[in-house]
Protein backbone atom coordinates (compact mmCIF):
# COMPACT_ATOMS: atom_id res chain seq x y z
CA UNK A 1 0.00 0.00 0.00
CA UNK A 2 2.37 2.32 -0.92
CA UNK A 3 0.57 5.83 -1.97
CA UNK A 4 2.85 8.71 -2.18
CA UNK A 5 6.57 7.95 -0.96
CA UNK A 6 9.10 8.61 -3.10
CA UNK A 7 6.98 9.53 -6.64
CA UNK A 8 9.80 10.48 -8.30
CA UNK A 9 12.50 7.87 -7.51
CA UNK A 10 9.77 5.58 -9.54
CA UNK A 11 8.88 7.87 -11.82
CA UNK A 12 11.20 6.69 -14.98
CA UNK A 13 8.46 2.98 -14.05
CA UNK A 14 6.04 4.89 -14.56
CA UNK A 15 4.25 4.41 -18.03
CA UNK A 16 1.95 7.13 -18.05
CA UNK A 17 1.23 10.59 -15.98
CA UNK A 18 -1.94 11.75 -15.35
CA UNK A 19 -2.72 15.38 -14.58
CA UNK A 20 -6.36 16.32 -13.62
CA UNK A 21 -6.78 19.96 -13.97
CA UNK A 22 -9.09 21.01 -11.03
CA UNK A 23 -12.19 22.78 -12.47
CA UNK A 24 -10.95 22.17 -16.36
CA UNK A 25 -14.18 21.89 -18.83
CA UNK A 26 -14.23 20.38 -22.06
CA UNK A 27 -15.53 21.65 -25.05
CA UNK A 28 -18.38 20.13 -27.78
CA UNK A 29 -16.09 18.49 -29.62
CA UNK A 30 -13.34 17.24 -26.31
CA UNK A 31 -17.12 16.17 -24.98
CA UNK A 32 -18.26 14.09 -27.47
CA UNK A 33 -15.02 12.26 -28.03
CA UNK A 34 -14.13 11.95 -24.63
CA UNK A 35 -18.19 10.40 -23.41
CA UNK A 36 -18.19 8.38 -26.82
CA UNK A 37 -21.67 9.97 -27.79
CA UNK A 38 -23.39 11.88 -30.62
CA UNK A 39 -23.80 15.72 -30.81
CA UNK A 40 -27.60 14.59 -31.45
CA UNK A 41 -27.29 12.10 -28.10
CA UNK A 42 -25.36 14.79 -26.16
CA UNK A 43 -27.96 17.48 -27.09
CA UNK A 44 -31.13 14.95 -26.09
CA UNK A 45 -28.99 14.46 -22.62
CA UNK A 46 -29.00 17.70 -21.69
CA UNK A 47 -32.37 19.00 -22.71
CA UNK A 48 -33.27 15.90 -20.56
CA UNK A 49 -31.79 17.69 -17.81
CA UNK A 50 -29.31 14.22 -17.63
CA UNK A 51 -26.26 16.53 -17.73
CA UNK A 52 -25.75 20.59 -17.38
CA UNK A 53 -23.56 22.70 -19.57
CA UNK A 54 -21.25 25.48 -17.94
CA UNK A 55 -21.83 27.91 -20.05
CA UNK A 56 -18.19 30.12 -19.65
CA UNK A 57 -18.36 33.99 -19.21
CA UNK A 58 -16.30 35.52 -22.09
CA UNK A 59 -19.00 34.05 -24.69
CA UNK A 60 -20.52 31.91 -23.26
CA UNK A 61 -19.28 28.62 -25.08
CA UNK A 62 -20.59 25.63 -23.67
CA UNK A 63 -18.50 23.57 -21.59
CA UNK A 64 -18.56 20.03 -19.11
CA UNK A 65 -16.74 18.91 -16.55
CA UNK A 66 -15.20 15.34 -15.91
CA UNK A 67 -18.37 14.62 -13.95
CA UNK A 68 -20.43 15.13 -16.90
CA UNK A 69 -18.28 12.91 -19.03
CA UNK A 70 -18.54 10.09 -16.60
CA UNK A 71 -22.53 10.66 -16.25
CA UNK A 72 -22.59 10.35 -20.30
CA UNK A 73 -20.51 7.10 -20.42
CA UNK A 74 -22.46 5.55 -17.68
CA UNK A 75 -25.83 6.96 -19.34
CA UNK A 76 -24.60 5.40 -22.57
CA UNK A 77 -23.66 2.46 -21.43
CA UNK A 78 -27.49 2.17 -19.61
CA UNK A 79 -28.79 3.08 -23.12
CA UNK A 80 -27.46 0.81 -25.55
CA UNK A 81 -26.44 -2.25 -23.71
CA UNK A 82 -29.14 -2.30 -20.90
CA UNK A 83 -32.00 -0.06 -23.64
CA UNK A 84 -33.31 2.33 -21.05
CA UNK A 85 -35.26 4.89 -22.75
CA UNK A 86 -34.77 8.80 -21.60
CA UNK A 87 -37.35 9.11 -18.79
CA UNK A 88 -35.66 5.54 -16.94
CA UNK A 89 -32.27 7.48 -17.60
CA UNK A 90 -33.95 10.54 -15.76
CA UNK A 91 -35.48 8.50 -12.86
CA UNK A 92 -31.94 6.63 -12.43
CA UNK A 93 -29.99 9.57 -12.37
CA UNK A 94 -32.18 11.85 -9.71
CA UNK A 95 -32.22 8.46 -7.29
CA UNK A 96 -28.28 8.16 -7.68
CA UNK A 97 -28.17 11.84 -7.32
CA UNK A 98 -30.16 11.97 -4.07
CA UNK A 99 -29.28 8.82 -2.96
CA UNK A 100 -25.25 10.56 -2.85
CA UNK A 101 -26.67 13.35 -1.26
CA UNK A 102 -28.01 11.71 1.62
CA UNK A 103 -24.90 9.45 1.97
CA UNK A 104 -22.39 12.30 1.93
CA UNK A 105 -25.19 14.12 4.56
CA UNK A 106 -25.57 10.49 7.16
CA UNK A 107 -21.64 10.77 7.00
CA UNK A 108 -21.31 14.00 8.16
CA UNK A 109 -23.95 14.18 10.95
CA UNK A 110 -22.08 10.43 11.97
CA UNK A 111 -19.17 12.38 12.23
CA UNK B 1 -7.65 -13.48 -8.17
CA UNK B 2 -8.81 -14.68 -4.91
CA UNK B 3 -8.51 -11.73 -2.25
CA UNK B 4 -8.10 -12.02 1.58
CA UNK B 5 -10.15 -11.29 4.44
CA UNK B 6 -9.50 -8.02 6.45
CA UNK B 7 -9.87 -8.60 9.94
CA UNK B 8 -11.02 -4.32 10.43
CA UNK B 9 -12.03 -5.34 13.98
CA UNK B 10 -8.68 -5.94 14.62
CA UNK B 11 -7.47 -3.11 12.65
CA UNK B 12 -9.11 -0.68 15.31
CA UNK B 13 -8.75 -2.65 18.28
CA UNK B 14 -12.23 -3.29 19.40
CA UNK B 15 -14.54 -6.71 19.96
CA UNK B 16 -16.71 -7.90 17.42
CA UNK B 17 -19.86 -6.30 19.62
CA UNK B 18 -18.50 -3.24 19.87
CA UNK B 19 -20.91 -0.37 20.09
CA UNK B 20 -21.05 2.50 16.97
CA UNK B 21 -19.33 4.73 19.85
CA UNK B 22 -16.71 2.10 20.73
CA UNK B 23 -15.31 2.06 17.41
CA UNK B 24 -15.45 6.02 16.58
CA UNK B 25 -13.55 6.31 19.39
CA UNK B 26 -11.16 4.00 19.08
CA UNK B 27 -10.70 5.44 15.51
CA UNK B 28 -10.17 8.65 16.51
CA UNK B 29 -7.75 7.83 19.20
CA UNK B 30 -5.75 5.89 16.35
CA UNK B 31 -6.06 8.15 13.66
CA UNK B 32 -4.80 10.74 15.83
CA UNK B 33 -1.73 8.96 16.68
CA UNK B 34 -1.09 7.65 13.09
CA UNK B 35 -1.94 10.76 11.06
CA UNK B 36 0.46 11.60 8.53
CA UNK B 37 0.78 15.82 9.95
CA UNK B 38 1.62 14.32 13.26
CA UNK B 39 3.66 10.89 13.02
CA UNK B 40 7.63 10.81 13.25
CA UNK B 41 7.52 7.90 10.63
CA UNK B 42 5.68 9.16 8.20
CA UNK B 43 5.82 5.65 5.61
CA UNK B 44 4.82 3.53 8.11
CA UNK B 45 2.02 5.91 10.11
CA UNK B 46 0.61 6.30 6.68
CA UNK B 47 0.32 3.58 5.48
CA UNK B 48 -1.72 2.57 9.22
CA UNK B 49 -3.89 5.59 8.72
CA UNK B 50 -5.31 4.57 5.36
CA UNK B 51 -5.80 0.84 7.26
CA UNK B 52 -7.58 2.60 10.18
CA UNK B 53 -9.05 4.46 7.45
CA UNK B 54 -10.59 1.62 5.64
CA UNK B 55 -11.78 -0.13 8.67
CA UNK B 56 -13.63 2.99 10.11
CA UNK B 57 -15.50 3.43 6.63
CA UNK B 58 -16.70 -0.14 6.56
CA UNK B 59 -17.47 -0.09 10.75
CA UNK B 60 -19.03 3.21 11.17
CA UNK B 61 -22.01 2.27 9.36
CA UNK B 62 -24.20 -0.17 10.64
CA UNK B 63 -25.33 -1.20 7.22
CA UNK B 64 -22.30 -2.04 5.95
CA UNK B 65 -20.56 -3.44 8.99
CA UNK B 66 -23.68 -5.74 8.90
CA UNK B 67 -22.66 -6.68 5.28
CA UNK B 68 -19.02 -6.80 6.67
CA UNK B 69 -20.42 -9.44 9.53
CA UNK B 70 -22.17 -11.70 7.02
CA UNK B 71 -18.97 -11.82 4.56
CA UNK B 72 -16.94 -12.72 7.57
CA UNK B 73 -19.20 -15.31 8.36
CA UNK B 74 -19.71 -16.80 4.82
CA UNK B 75 -16.10 -15.65 4.22
CA UNK B 76 -14.82 -19.85 4.45
CA UNK B 77 -17.08 -21.21 2.59
CA UNK B 78 -16.93 -18.83 -0.14
CA UNK B 79 -13.12 -19.58 -0.40
CA UNK B 80 -14.86 -23.38 -1.23
CA UNK B 81 -17.05 -22.63 -3.53
CA UNK B 82 -16.57 -18.40 -4.48
CA UNK B 83 -19.30 -18.49 -7.62
CA UNK B 84 -22.13 -19.79 -5.52
CA UNK B 85 -21.39 -17.39 -2.69
CA UNK B 86 -20.27 -14.48 -4.06
CA UNK B 87 -24.17 -14.26 -5.95
CA UNK B 88 -25.40 -12.90 -2.02
CA UNK B 89 -22.94 -9.63 -2.71
CA UNK B 90 -23.84 -7.22 -5.82
CA UNK B 91 -19.94 -6.06 -4.92
CA UNK B 92 -17.89 -9.32 -5.91
CA UNK B 93 -18.57 -8.60 -10.07
CA UNK B 94 -16.59 -10.72 -11.47
CA UNK B 95 -14.98 -8.16 -14.06
CA UNK B 96 -14.34 -6.03 -11.97
CA UNK B 97 -11.91 -8.75 -9.94
CA UNK B 98 -9.70 -8.92 -13.06
CA UNK B 99 -8.31 -5.48 -12.14
CA UNK B 100 -6.25 -4.94 -8.79
CA UNK B 101 -5.13 -1.28 -7.35
CA UNK B 102 -2.08 -0.60 -5.72
CA UNK B 103 -1.65 3.12 -3.96
CA UNK B 104 -5.15 4.27 -3.97
CA UNK B 105 -5.03 3.27 -0.14
CA UNK B 106 -7.79 1.05 -0.07
CA UNK B 107 -7.50 -2.25 -0.37
CA UNK B 108 -8.36 -5.45 -3.09
CA UNK B 109 -10.99 -6.36 -0.06
CA UNK B 110 -12.59 -3.27 0.47
CA UNK B 111 -12.71 -2.53 -3.45
CA UNK B 112 -14.63 -5.77 -4.43
CA UNK B 113 -16.77 -5.53 -1.34
CA UNK B 114 -17.42 -1.72 0.06
CA UNK B 115 -15.80 0.25 -2.43
CA UNK B 116 -17.68 2.63 -5.55
CA UNK B 117 -17.81 -1.28 -7.59
CA UNK B 118 -19.16 -2.51 -4.42
CA UNK B 119 -21.96 0.34 -4.36
CA UNK B 120 -23.40 -1.78 -7.34
CA UNK B 121 -21.46 0.47 -9.81
CA UNK B 122 -20.38 -2.19 -11.33
CA UNK B 123 -23.43 -2.75 -12.74
CA UNK B 124 -22.77 0.26 -14.78
CA UNK B 125 -20.21 -0.56 -17.22
CA UNK B 126 -21.16 -4.53 -17.44
CA UNK B 127 -22.18 -6.17 -20.73
CA UNK B 128 -24.51 -8.24 -20.40
CA UNK B 129 -23.66 -12.16 -21.17
CA UNK B 130 -20.24 -10.83 -22.65
CA UNK B 131 -21.54 -8.63 -24.89
CA UNK B 132 -23.59 -8.98 -27.92
CA UNK B 133 -21.91 -11.67 -30.01
CA UNK B 134 -21.12 -11.31 -33.81
CA UNK B 135 -19.18 -7.30 -32.90
CA UNK B 136 -19.13 -6.64 -36.44
CA UNK B 137 -18.71 -3.18 -35.33
CA UNK B 138 -15.80 -1.15 -32.99
CA UNK B 139 -17.03 -1.30 -29.29
CA UNK B 140 -15.57 1.00 -27.00
CA UNK B 141 -14.19 -1.32 -23.74
CA UNK B 142 -15.86 -0.49 -20.32
CA UNK B 143 -14.87 2.06 -18.12
CA UNK B 144 -13.56 0.97 -14.88
CA UNK B 145 -14.13 2.62 -11.29
CA UNK B 146 -12.18 2.82 -7.93
CA UNK B 147 -11.70 4.72 -5.05
CA UNK B 148 -8.64 7.03 -3.88
CA UNK B 149 -8.10 7.55 -0.41
CA UNK B 150 -7.18 10.98 0.04
CA UNK B 151 -5.98 12.84 3.11
CA UNK B 152 -7.19 16.43 4.02
CA UNK B 153 -3.80 17.14 3.96
CA UNK B 154 -3.70 16.07 0.47
CA UNK B 155 -6.77 18.55 -0.27
CA UNK B 156 -5.19 21.14 0.98
CA UNK B 157 -1.51 21.28 -0.91
CA UNK B 158 -2.35 18.34 -3.43
CA UNK B 159 -0.07 15.52 -4.54
CA UNK B 160 1.44 13.10 -6.55
CA UNK B 161 0.64 9.07 -6.33
CA UNK B 162 1.70 6.33 -7.28
CA UNK B 163 -1.26 3.84 -8.72
CA UNK B 164 -0.42 0.48 -9.93
CA UNK B 165 -3.21 -1.42 -11.78
CA UNK B 166 -2.51 -4.99 -12.03
CA UNK B 167 -4.98 -7.01 -14.77
CA UNK B 168 -5.37 -10.14 -16.60
CA UNK B 169 -5.12 -9.60 -20.69
CA UNK B 170 -7.47 -11.69 -21.70
CA UNK B 171 -5.67 -12.53 -25.20
CA UNK B 172 -2.79 -13.93 -23.50
CA UNK B 173 -4.23 -15.03 -19.87
CA UNK B 174 -0.73 -13.25 -18.66
CA UNK B 175 -0.88 -10.59 -15.85
CA UNK B 176 0.31 -6.69 -17.13
CA UNK B 177 1.39 -4.49 -14.46
CA UNK B 178 0.97 -0.74 -15.33
CA UNK B 179 2.20 1.79 -13.18
CA UNK B 180 0.39 5.40 -13.13
CA UNK B 181 1.90 8.50 -11.70
CA UNK B 182 -1.17 10.68 -10.74
CA UNK B 183 -1.15 13.90 -9.98
CA UNK B 184 -4.16 14.98 -7.20
CA UNK B 185 -4.78 18.66 -7.81
CA UNK B 186 -5.78 20.82 -4.35
CA UNK B 187 -8.90 21.34 -3.97
CA UNK B 188 -10.16 18.24 -5.43
CA UNK B 189 -13.74 17.40 -4.24
CA UNK B 190 -15.05 14.43 -2.08
CA UNK B 191 -16.18 12.45 -4.85
CA UNK B 192 -14.48 13.68 -7.83
CA UNK B 193 -13.78 11.00 -10.60
CA UNK B 194 -10.29 11.54 -11.54
CA UNK B 195 -10.13 9.98 -15.04
CA UNK B 196 -7.35 7.86 -16.34
CA UNK B 197 -7.52 7.71 -20.02
CA UNK B 198 -7.03 4.55 -21.64
CA UNK B 199 -6.43 2.41 -18.65
CA UNK B 200 -10.15 0.36 -18.63
CA UNK B 201 -11.08 -2.39 -20.38
CA UNK B 202 -9.65 -3.11 -24.61
CA UNK B 203 -12.64 -2.37 -27.25
CA UNK B 204 -14.02 -4.91 -29.56
CA UNK B 205 -13.69 -4.25 -32.82
CA UNK B 206 -10.96 -1.93 -32.89
CA UNK B 207 -13.09 0.27 -30.17
CA UNK B 208 -11.28 2.49 -28.17
CA UNK B 209 -10.44 1.37 -24.34
CA UNK B 210 -12.37 2.43 -21.58
CA UNK B 211 -11.44 4.57 -19.20
CA UNK B 212 -10.31 4.47 -15.36
CA UNK B 213 -11.94 6.74 -12.76
CA UNK B 214 -10.87 6.82 -9.32
CA UNK B 215 -13.24 8.12 -7.22
CA UNK B 216 -11.99 10.87 -4.88
CA UNK B 217 -12.75 9.42 -1.14
CA UNK B 218 -11.93 11.92 1.71
CA UNK B 219 -10.30 9.89 4.50
CA UNK B 220 -11.82 10.72 7.75
CA UNK B 221 -10.07 13.05 9.80
CA UNK B 222 -9.76 12.60 13.51
CA UNK B 223 -10.73 16.15 14.37
CA UNK B 224 -12.69 17.80 11.79
CA UNK B 225 -15.84 16.70 9.36
CA UNK B 226 -16.29 17.81 5.82
CA UNK B 227 -19.24 19.60 4.34
CA UNK B 228 -18.74 21.18 0.98
CA UNK B 229 -15.45 23.24 1.40
CA UNK B 230 -15.90 24.05 4.74
CA UNK B 231 -15.29 22.03 7.50
CA UNK B 232 -16.46 21.18 11.45
CA UNK B 233 -15.08 20.98 14.63
CA UNK B 234 -16.82 19.71 17.67
CA UNK B 235 -15.59 22.15 20.34
CA UNK B 236 -16.40 20.74 23.45
CA UNK B 237 -16.50 23.61 26.53
CA UNK B 238 -16.81 23.20 30.37
CA UNK B 239 -20.20 24.96 31.43
CA UNK B 240 -18.32 28.00 33.08
CA UNK B 241 -16.20 28.39 29.63
CA UNK B 242 -19.36 28.61 27.45
CA UNK B 243 -21.06 31.43 30.55
CA UNK B 244 -18.10 33.33 30.97
CA UNK B 245 -16.41 33.03 27.61
CA UNK B 246 -12.75 32.20 27.26
CA UNK B 247 -9.66 32.00 24.83
CA UNK B 248 -9.30 27.97 23.35
CA UNK B 249 -6.56 26.46 21.34
CA UNK B 250 -7.96 25.20 17.96
CA UNK B 251 -6.64 22.78 15.26
CA UNK B 252 -6.52 24.08 12.10
CA UNK B 253 -5.41 22.43 8.85
CA UNK B 254 -2.34 24.54 8.93
CA UNK B 255 -1.83 24.72 13.20
CA UNK B 256 -3.42 25.29 16.33
CA UNK B 257 -4.86 28.82 16.46
CA UNK B 258 -6.06 30.96 19.37
CA UNK B 259 -9.91 31.19 19.37
CA UNK B 260 -11.96 33.21 22.17
CA UNK B 261 -15.23 32.27 22.89
CA UNK B 262 -18.05 34.43 23.50
CA UNK B 263 -19.50 34.65 26.87
CA UNK B 264 -22.67 32.63 26.89
CA UNK B 265 -22.29 30.44 23.75
CA UNK B 266 -24.65 27.41 23.96
CA UNK B 267 -24.35 24.21 22.28
CA UNK B 268 -24.76 24.58 18.56
CA UNK B 269 -23.10 27.55 17.99
CA UNK B 270 -21.16 28.07 15.21
CA UNK B 271 -18.07 29.93 15.61
CA UNK B 272 -16.56 30.52 12.53
CA UNK B 273 -13.09 30.95 10.94
CA UNK B 274 -12.65 32.30 7.75
CA UNK B 275 -11.02 30.82 5.17
CA UNK B 276 -9.22 28.18 7.19
CA UNK B 277 -11.63 25.28 5.62
CA UNK B 278 -10.43 23.58 2.68
CA UNK B 279 -9.63 24.96 -1.21
CA UNK B 280 -12.10 25.19 -3.85
CA UNK B 281 -10.52 25.23 -6.69
CA UNK B 282 -10.35 28.84 -7.74
CA UNK B 283 -8.41 30.03 -5.10
CA UNK B 284 -10.67 30.81 -2.04
CA UNK B 285 -11.05 28.72 0.74
CA UNK B 286 -13.88 27.89 2.80
CA UNK B 287 -14.31 28.47 6.21
CA UNK B 288 -13.76 25.95 9.44
CA UNK B 289 -16.41 26.31 11.90
CA UNK B 290 -15.85 25.28 16.07
CA UNK B 291 -19.29 23.74 16.95
CA UNK B 292 -19.56 24.48 20.50
CA UNK B 293 -20.69 21.15 22.51
CA UNK B 294 -21.23 22.04 26.42
CA UNK B 295 -19.73 18.95 28.66
CA UNK B 296 -20.64 18.05 32.21
CA UNK B 297 -18.38 16.82 34.67
CA UNK B 298 -18.91 12.96 35.25
CA UNK B 299 -18.09 13.50 38.86
CA UNK B 300 -17.98 16.30 41.26
CA UNK B 301 -16.31 16.44 44.57
CA UNK B 302 -18.63 17.46 47.87
CA UNK B 303 -17.44 21.15 47.82
CA UNK B 304 -17.92 20.86 44.31
CA UNK B 305 -21.55 20.15 44.83
CA UNK B 306 -21.83 22.85 47.46
CA UNK B 307 -20.87 25.17 44.86
CA UNK B 308 -23.14 23.82 41.97
CA UNK B 309 -25.99 24.14 44.37
CA UNK B 310 -25.28 27.40 45.54
CA UNK B 311 -25.09 28.55 41.81
CA UNK B 312 -28.78 26.96 41.21
CA UNK B 313 -30.36 28.38 44.16
CA UNK B 314 -28.94 31.80 43.12
CA UNK B 315 -29.66 31.66 39.17
CA UNK B 316 -32.58 33.11 37.77
CA UNK B 317 -32.23 31.18 34.38
CA UNK B 318 -34.72 29.39 33.09
CA UNK B 319 -33.74 27.04 30.23
CA UNK B 320 -37.81 26.19 29.02
CA UNK B 321 -41.31 26.71 29.57
CA UNK B 322 -43.01 24.66 32.41
CA UNK B 323 -46.25 24.05 31.51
Amino acid sequence: MSSKEDPDDQESHALELFQPQPGVFYGLDETTELAGVSRRTLLIYCRAGLVQPVYQPPHGAMGFPDEAILAMRRLERLRVEHGLDVPALQLMASLLEELEHLRAELRFWRG
Amino acid sequence: MSVGFKDYYDVLGVPRDATQADIKRAFRTLARKYHPDVAKDKATAEARFKELNEANEVLRDPETRRKYDALGEHWKDQERQPAAAQGGFAGAADGASEFHFDGTGFSDFYEQFFGSRGHGAAGWGRVRGGGRSGAAFARPGEDIEGDIMVTLDEVLHGSKRMITVRRVDPGTGQSVEQTLRVTIPPGVREGQPIRLAGVGHEGTGGGAPGHLYLRVRFAAHPDFRVRGADLYFDLDLAPWEAVLGTTVRTPTLDGVVALKVPAGTTTGRHLRLRGQGLPRGDGTRGDLYAVASIQVPHEVTPEQKLLWEKLATEATFKPRHTP
